[in-house]
């Protein structure tokens, strides 16, 4: 526990603001999915034996799928793979239902989809000291010849959920489970405060 | 005042003003708080843990066993802090310990009077008998007279957290072969992180005057410490102890971020827990300088010599105003050499060999320093020393000297290097156990693998540097190793004095040679049984200094040499480790994530007392103004439900998204009932079972589509039964096309219960037909709310009443809530929490967690009858097993209080009314109890052997846990409406 | 510790559950001696001093069930395959 954050709820989401020494900032993160600009999300499982052609299906349709740890975009969709034959859909502008038609357009009964557009806080962190904030929690090793543009994780942090990737430039998206935000936001804010830390769409508090 | 008069890596120009026992001194700053207790002329540090001896510091690092004090006041007093590593700071407060009144005069040192009673085995022959005396008069008093420092009384107001770093190749350690080591893995673009105990890099270098490439040690330190510096791939890590090896190539670290400072900065913790993850290591953690047992060496001013030189040398703090040494080895003269070249007034060189080396005779004469050959030091006096006495074979006598440093070789360090079970082996060219095997990856380099030669040093640290680096995948260029003089290591094995009068083998502990000898004629002569039985090593300092000479004791005793005889192995960690640094930012209201249901805000607003149930916060009851206890709130809402309508957000439960062709077959196998047969739009309650035919988890699983179902589990099994269903999946039947996707965060879901529960959803839903027809018992429907908001609408009921659950995409939960409590306003809708939740299953006899407690069957708990019989699924072949239909096996039954104003209270067993209380009387035990406010009594839900044979029977209810003996009559579980009408109207 | 998970890569072993001994498959539950089998399935196994093939399940990774190869004697892992199928499976 920390006196920074000793007068709010742990259930409820840190509010934005700026936290620790004024004048700087060296870790800023945005909360990417707010009501007044919601995400969509969906789980694509490949359906067994299927991941090769559900592959092809989806490129075909212009969304290029890896079938490892890693974030490709196409047809204005964003798709991370969180385990074999698995991936996690984004895309702006979009409502969940209407996400899950467009999948099931491009997968051809290749695979399940499931609406996920409630089920996350997206949280993009950046910063210089992105890193140095992210290395108290995040122990998959996040050293840029390590972890490239476009590599991401699922894992586990301060004993929280994510999958995050690494998107332009030195952008990491997280993907929170929407119960465990809080308390996630509470372990980046202490963690990042030493820096200068800029949170931002978590709302007023 | 024995501040030497120049010299030192101190900054003079600065003075810092710190507090000992109360009393004000002053430092600089790059001083130990040791160094500038030394240079103030205060010798007492501190009183021994057993007999409450006046002790003084006696080592210049990590390993110090006697200048232990309490650091800082209040809330952040530590005790047991190592004086030797304390770096100054201005304001500093410290206090010694284990003494009372004062350090000066301490009154329990009576000890040592009986020091005879006090000796090894003590506790175990002392306290045996009789043993009511242990608890009122032993353990106090001796708790009053032994243990270290007191802990702080108040909550530690700093913070902590923890950090994991990936390297190529970790340096433990910054010395000569460290530093080496650090350049050559370094310059190969390997990343590198050099972790530093002290505060400062360089080791034994910052203490000894030798030429490293034509110029000093501390110019070749600097040179080192800037290249390093320079470098993107290389972290130093100053202030790191590297505390435990690991599994994996993961070692422990703590990093003292703050504690140099009175507090930690603003915003920083005050240490930092590493784990780093290292590709490979090179140790390069020195050597212990090794004391000699002799009468008197525990005396205030007696040292290691190679600390006395340290202190002059690098602290410009003489350890008295004259001193003296008594060695063994080269190194050591050397060392007291440069400590008189620094300014200290070194008196005399007593060594054990018949001559020194040329060199050594010839720089002591220059300097003007006595060598007394063949000497061995016999006693010392003094409560601080005043004087030593000197036999050699020429006669005997007296130096009066303030200080007397004190080495008897050199003990690798190789402390890191046991933690994964590598077992020291004895080196007899140097009388010296070194690292045996290593864990994988470690490479061990310098004095900490024997090689105590500077220029050795150098080059076995830049060859190890450049292998590890090489080894990790990087072509590291064969720079030359740093250059060095050759250095004399010539030594004599000498380990004890043989003389009268108390010689200290374990300072910290109070271990004695007589106590060593006493183990050797009781038979306790294996050194784990040594060990244990005089508690040689056994204290905070682990024995880093003076398990080697116990062993060289018990060698002599024996007979058997000192590798016969064997050593103790070390674990983690290093050097102690403190409980909130383990702990990091997990701690009070932090101490686990606490989760939000959907309706959370919504429910904190109307006054909700939360519960915590897994990880999630959720409701336990709704108290109104005026209500005076929690009991009077869930009768309230379990009345209001049964009697109109309540509502209870449950989207707490496990919800797993199930799709593909096989579904059903999948289901079939893992609950004990049939689900490829249910209907599209219906659900069925299931049951699903271990492999060992135990319960493992309910709920409810609906199809909404031909191949699209959506199971519900409980709150607390959510992942488990994840985990189970892609067990199933992936490993039993890999054949099987079944999809899984969590949706428990998707999805928010709220009960709606009792008889105007159907008007309250009638009125939010969006054109859907939810009369009985429409939506009958267990049916499901698909569709929109609240003006287009996509939902699911299950007609469950866990109360009993009619009921139904709504699910929305989470972020609506709230709204709908907050549509429902409209909507229902004009029937007095009410919102209920777990506990009349709890009451209202255990009125309809529904089991949950208390009876799905990983010890019960499906017989037990009456849901035998479900088990299909036209299939095989998990668990089912061992469920058969005779002892599970056993008729003597406690099942589940209900029971009321004969006197029913009693409380019934979960926990209490059953037995024979009439019969004595013994485990074979045992008739099973009470699983869940709760007022019923329908009924007005209390009721039970239990376990009774024949329960359900014994309907009417009168059982005595025992729970001496807190006093309960009653009678209490047998009944059916389900206490109200057990044909179930209610929910189906 | 540290498990290489195929998919994800090497991985803190606090990310995975432990099962145990991979080796017992689940028996024929209609054969005749299905009672026995079933007992040594769920209850018998073996303590080898050695190399041993385990499930773990990467619970806060891909959730993939692994057959670990370690020896028990040093942790050491030499082999890390996905459980069942020997590939992703899917
Ligand atoms: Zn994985």
């Amino acid at each position: 526990m920390s006196d920074l954050l000793e007068h709010i709820a742990p259930t409820r989401l840190v509010p934005e603001g700026h936290y620790g020494p004024e004048g700087a900032t060296g870790v800023s993160a945005r909360a990417a999915n707010t009501s007044a600009s919601p995400l969509a999300a969906a789980t694509l499982v490949a359906r067994k034996g299927a991941t090769g052609r559900l592959i092809v299906a989806c490129a075909a349709a212009g969304l290029p799928l890896a079938d490892a740890p890693r974030s490709s975009g196409g047809a204005g969709l964003e798709a991370v793979g969180t385990g074999p034959g698995r991936w996690l859909v984004l895309a702006e502008g979009m409502s969940g239902p209407d996400l899950v038609a467009r999948l099931a357009g491009m997968a051809q009964g290749l695979a399940a989809i499931t609406d996920q557009s409630d089920a996350h806080l997206i949280l993009d962190i950046c910063g210089e000291r992105a890193r140095a904030a992210l290395e108290k929690g995040v122990t998959v090793d996040l050293e840029p010849t390590v972890f490239r543009a476009g590599d991401a994780a699922t894992t586990v942090v301060s004993h929280v959920g994510v999958t995050f990737w690494q998107r332009d430039g030195a952008t990491y998206r997280f993907a929170v489970g929407r119960s465990f935000a809080p308390a996630f936001l509470r372990w980046l804010t202490v963690s990042a405060a030493e820096f200068g830390f800029a949170l931002a769409g978590t709302g007023r508090g | 005042m024995t501040r030497l008069v120049d010299g030192g890596l101190i900054d003079r120009s600065r003075t810092l003003s710190f507090a000992f026992d109360g009393k004000s001194f002053t430092g600089h700053p790059g001083d130990t708080l040791a160094s500038a207790l030394l240079a103030n002329g205060v010798r007492l540090m501190g009183r021994s843990f057993k007999y409450h001896r006046p002790r003084g510091v006696v080592t210049a690092g990590s390993e110090e066993p006697n200048a232990l004090v309490e650091l800082r006041t209040g809330a952040r007093r530590e005790p047991n802090t190592r004086a030797t590593t304390v770096e100054l700071y201005d304001g500093l407060e410290a206090a010694s310990q284990n003494r009372w009144p004062s350090l000066d005069v301490d009154v329990l040192s009576v000890n040592r009077l009986v020091s005879p009673f006090l000796g090894a085995g003590f506790y175990y022959k002392t306290f045996m008998w009789p043993a009511a005396f242990w608890e009122k008069l032993y353990e106090p008093v001796i708790r009053r007279a032994a243990g270290l420092g007191r802990a702080p009384d108040a909550p530690d107001p700093d913070t902590y957290e923890k950090a994991t770093a990936f390297c190529d190749v970790l340096v433990i350690g910054s010395g000569a072969a460290g530093l080496a080591a650090a350049q050559a893995a370094g310059r190969s673009g390997a990343r590198v992180i050099l972790a530093e105990e002290d505060f400062r890099l360089g080791g034994r270098l910052l203490s000894e005057r030798a030429v490293i490439d034509g110029g000093s040690a501390l110019d070749f330190v600097a040179r080192a410490e800037a290249e390093l510096s320079s470098l993107p791939n290389v972290r130093l890590m100053p202030r790191t102890t590297v505390f435990g090896a690991y599994d994996g190539s993961e070692y422990g670290a703590v990093e003292r971020v703050g504690d140099h400072l009175p507090a930690p900065l603003p915003f920083q913790p005050r240490q930092r827990l590493w784990r780093i993850v290292a590709k490979r290591c090179v140790l390069a953690a020195g050597a212990f300088d090794r004391p000699i047992v002799f009468p008197g060496n525990d005396r205030p001013g007696v040292m290691s010599a190679l600390a006395l030189a340290t202190y002059a040398t690098r602290y410009g703090a003489g350890a008295g105003a004259n001193a003296a040494v008594f060695s063994t080895n080269d190194h050591a003269v050397a060392a007291a050499l440069d400590a008189a070249e620094a300014g200290l007034k070194l008196d005399a060189i007593i060594d054990v060999r018949p001559a020194l080396p040329d060199a050594l005779a010839a720089r002591a004469k220059a300097l003007g320093v006595r060598v007394i050959t063949e000497g061995e030091v016999v006693a010392t006096s003094g409560k601080c020393l005043t004087s030593i006495t000197v036999r050699t074979p020429r006669g005997s006598e007296t130096l009066t000297v303030e200080a007397l440093g004190v080495s008897g070789g050199a003990t690798p360090n190789l402390n890191l290097t046991c933690h994964l079970g590598g077992k020291p082996v004895w080196r007899e060219d140097i009388a010296a156990f070194v690292p045996g095997a290593v864990p994988p990856g470690m490479a061990v380099a310098g004095a900490a693998a024997g090689t105590f030669a500077l220029a050795d040093c150098l080059a076995e640290g830049t060859r190890l540097g450049a292998s590890a680096a090489s080894d990790a995948g990087f072509a590291a260029s064969p720079a030359p190793a740093p250059q060095a003089e050759g250095s004399p290591t010539g030594f004599k094995p000498f380990f004890h004095v043989q003389g009268k009068g108390s010689a200290f083998v374990d300072q910290q502990n109070d271990v004695t040679a007589k106590d060593v000898a006493l183990a050797h004629r009781e038979g306790f002569r294996a050194v784990e049984l040594l060990k244990r039985y005089t508690t040689l090593g056994m204290a905070t300092d682990q024995g880093k200094t003076s398990n080697m000479a116990g062993l060289a004791l018990m060698a002599e005793l024996t007979g058997k040499g000192i590798p016969a005889t064997g050593t103790t192995v070390f674990r983690p960690p290093y050097t102690p480790v403190a409980l909130g640094v383990l702990a990091g930012h997990h701690r009070g209201i932090d101490f686990k994530p606490a989760r939000p249901t959907p309706t959370h805000e919504w429910a904190l607003a109307q006054g909700a007392v939360f519960v915590e149930t897994g990880l999630w916060m959720r409701a336990a009851y709704f108290p109104k103004p005026g209500e005076k206890d929690w009991l009077e709130s869930v009768n309230r809402e379990v009345k209001a439900t049964r009697e109109a309508v309540g509502v209870i957000d449950v989207s707490t439960f496990g919800k797993i998204d199930l799709q593909g062709p096989d579904v059903g077959v999948l289901l079939d196998r893992v609950y004990i009932n049939m689900f490829s047969t249910l209907a599209v739009g219906k659900a069925r309650y299931g049951v699903m079972l271990r492999e060992d035919g135990l319960v493992m988890d309910d709920g409810t699983t609906a199809r909404l589509a031909d191949d699209h179902y959506v199971m519900t589990t409980t709150t607390a099994n959510a992942a488990k039964v994840y985990q189970h269903l892609e067990f199933c999946l992936q490993v039993l039947w890999p054949e099987l096309d079944v999809c899984l996707a969590s949706v428990s965060e998707q999805w928010a879901q709220i009960a709606v219960s009792g008889p105007r529960s159907r008007e309250v959803l009638g009125k939010i839903v969006d054109g859907l037909d939810v009369s009985n027809a429409g939506l009958p018992f267990m049916g499901v429907a698909q569709g929109s709310v609240m003006g287009g908001v996509e939902a699911r609408i299950f007609r469950l009921s866990f109360s009993g009443e009619l009921g139904y659950e709504i699910a929305v995409p989470a972020r609506h939960g709230a709204a709908l809530m907050q549509a429902l409590m409209a909507a229902g306003a004009p029937f007095g809708i009410t919102p209920y929490g777990v506990e009349a939740l709890g009451v209202m299953r255990i009125e309809k006899g529904h089991v949950s967690g208390s009876e799905l407690n990983g010890q019960t069957c499906a017989r037990d708990l009456g849901l035998a009858k479900m088990a299909s019989t036209k299939k095989d699924y998990i668990g089912r072949v061992m469920a058969g097993r005779p002892a599970f239909a056993d008729p003597d096996r406690p099942t589940l039954v209900g029971f009321k209080p004969v006197d029913r104003a009693a409380r019934l209270r979960a926990g209490a067993h059953f037995l024979k009314v009439g019969a004595a209380a013994t485990t074979q009387n045992d008739e099973g035990y009470m699983t869940s109890t709760a007022f019923s406010p329908t009924l007005g009594h209390f009721i039970g839900l239990g376990l009774l052997k024949r329960g359900p044979e014994r309907m009417g029977e009168k059982v005595r209810a025992y729970d001496p846990v807190r006093g309960g003996d009653m009678e209490v009559e047998v009944c059916s579980p389900a206490f109200i409406d057990p044909q179930g009408e209610k929910q189906r109207v | 510790m540290r498990i290489p998970c195929p998919y994800c890569g090497a991985r803190s072993s606090h990310e995975f559950a432990y099962l145990g001994d991979a080796a017992p498959t689940r028996p024929d539950p209609s054969a005749p001696d299905a009672a026995e089998a079933f007992h040594s399935y769920v209850y018998e196994r073996d303590n080898p001093a050695g190399p041993m093939d385990e499930l773990w399940y990467h619970s806060a990774g891909c959730r993939r069930w692994l057959k670990v190869t370690r020896d028990t004697r040093t942790h050491a892992i030499t082999a890390v395959a996905f459980a069942g199928t020997g590939e992703g499976g899917r």
